[in-house]
């Protein structure tokens, strides 16, 4: 209650009380009491219609800030803009320096490539390569710092760092998920005609780089500089085709949950001593693979559960292949 | 005579009433952390300007933003206002809104439309200048 409403129930209050009540006070303070409930009342209809409208205000300004989130995560790294959205421009702000496990991969004979496809087939064949290399480095939280013709640049542990031993795991996780993802695609290519057939190599090391915003005032890239980065392009220049290599210093962080193939020791472009790399064999990705893929003489089979929609369509199919393939193994007498 | 002279703050609107050439002035952004003791100020200036049997008085409400209590509070102005026009003071109102801004100009027209005795205008908000 206002102080004018206030006043004007205690004097009602306290004439109603009074043994002989003033009648005609008693009406002058009703009639003002009820003057000035007239005016709350309208009051509040006029605050509430605006606390609806600026309601609906807001509502379509989220709407439009979480659209372009959404599109702000196309071209920046969705771990950077996850950083921003969380603390502001602060946690990305200016440079630091921090342990990286980074990873470089490069498509086997790319020129070459380019060569036997049609434009538009290449550029359809890396969409899907990139768009499928980039699902699989949000989903292990590492940051997409650039595409460098067919080679992709990601590291773990800036923004935000899992721990140096998480980061490594999760690099390297990153990477055998990449290759499996890889055997599945190559298939789907080769059906959809596309060959010569995609092979990547992979090379990953951790170590010390500067990390931040590079760049001028108005255009800033998120980006790892040092020479970790440098020796991940060279690791990945050695490593075999469908092979991941790492560093001494990556393996150290991995070797409990992942089997490696000791390598021999390679002195590296610009290095004075040899280095120990290792190939990853095999490890423990922490998913179940979402994809079965297999193919003989009478059976051609794709299964891709990460982007099946149809379900129900595709159990059906399965169904009635496994029915027809019993009947094949029990034929009727 | 008492003039009033509030400079404007982050939370709080620039006051000016001068009584000499009767006329007031609202202008920034109005958020204050005590809005009840912010436009008490104001009322109090303002009844002391009409208990003197003042002539007239133009006001200029210039809010770029305003939160709930303090549109709460420009209501309970109003009402001064026009309860002082209904007692003989000339009393004009023009408020700017940032022609952008639709609930604002909406809020304010509200206003104007149950506003019996002062004359209250809503103009466009030169954001550029104010």
């Amino acid at each position: 209650m206002s102080n004018k409403t206030e006043d004007l129930v205690a004097r009602i209050e306290s004439l109603l009380l009074s043994e002989t009540p003033d009648g005609e006070a008693l009406r002058d303070a009703t009639a003002s009491l009820l003057t000035q409930f007239r005016r709350q009342s309208r009051q509040i209809d006029r605050l509430v219609k605006r606390a609806d409208a600026s309601e609906e205000k807001l509502t379509r300004a989220n709407n439009a800030l979480s659209s372009l989130t959404r599109n702000l995560a196309r071209f920046v790294p969705q771990t950077v803009v996850d950083a921003l959205m969380k603390s502001g421009h602060e946690q990305v702000a200016g440079t630091r320096r921090r342990q990286l496990t980074v990873f470089f991969s490069d498509i086997v004979d790319f020129t070459g490539m380019t060569e036997k496809l049609e434009p538009e087939q290449l550029a359809r064949l890396l969409m899907d390569y990139f768009s499928e290399m980039n699902r699989l480095c949000v989903r292990w939280g590492g940051t997409l710092d650039q595409f460098i013709g067919d080679a992709i640049v990601i590291f773990f542990g800036a923004p935000r760092s899992r721990g140096t031993h998480t980061d490594a795991q999760n690099a390297v996780g990153m990477a055998l998920e990449m290759q499996d993802r890889l055997r599945a695609l190559r298939v789907k290519w080769a059906e959809d005609g596309l060959s010569p057939p995609v092979h990547v190599r992979m090379g990953l090391a951790t170590g010390y780089a500067t990390v931040g915003n590079f760049g001028s005032d108005s255009r800033l890239h998120y980006t790892a500089i040092g020479n970790v980065v440098n020796a991940a392009a060279r690791i990945q220049a050695l490593a075999a085709a469908d092979s991941i290599l790492i560093d001494a210093d990556t393996y150290a962080l991995i070797q409990d949950g992942m089997s490696c193939r000791r390598q021999e020791q390679v002195t590296l472009r610009g290095r004075q001593h040899p280095v120990q790399l290792y190939e990853v064999t095999h490890g423990q990705t922490g998913r179940s693979r979402d994809f079965v893929v297999g193919s003989g003489d009478g059976f051609r089979l794709f299964l891709d559960s990460a982007v099946l929609s149809d379900r129900e369509t595709a159990l059906s199919l399965l169904r009635q292949a496994v029915r027809q393939i019993e009947e094949q193994d029990d034929p009727p007498e | 005579m008492t003039d009033l002279n509030l400079n404007a703050t982050s939370r709080t609107p620039a006051v000016t009433l001068d009584r000499a050439r009767s006329s007031l002035v609202i202008a920034g952004e109005s958020y204050p952390e005590d809005v009840t003791g912010f436009y008490a100020e104001l009322t109090a200036a303002l009844e002391e300007h009409f208990a003197d049997a003042a002539e007239r008085l133009a006001v200029q409400i210039k809010l770029t933003y305003f939160n709930s209590s303090s549109a709460r509070a420009l209501m309970e102005l109003l009402d001064l206002l026009d309860d002082a026009a209904e007692r003989g003071t000339k009393v004009t109102v023009e408020w700017f809104c940032d022609p952008d801004d639709d609930i604002t100009r909406e809020f304010a027209e509200d206003i104007a439309a149950e506003v019996d005795n002062a004359t209250v205008s809503i103009l466009d908000l030169d954001v550029e200048q104010d």
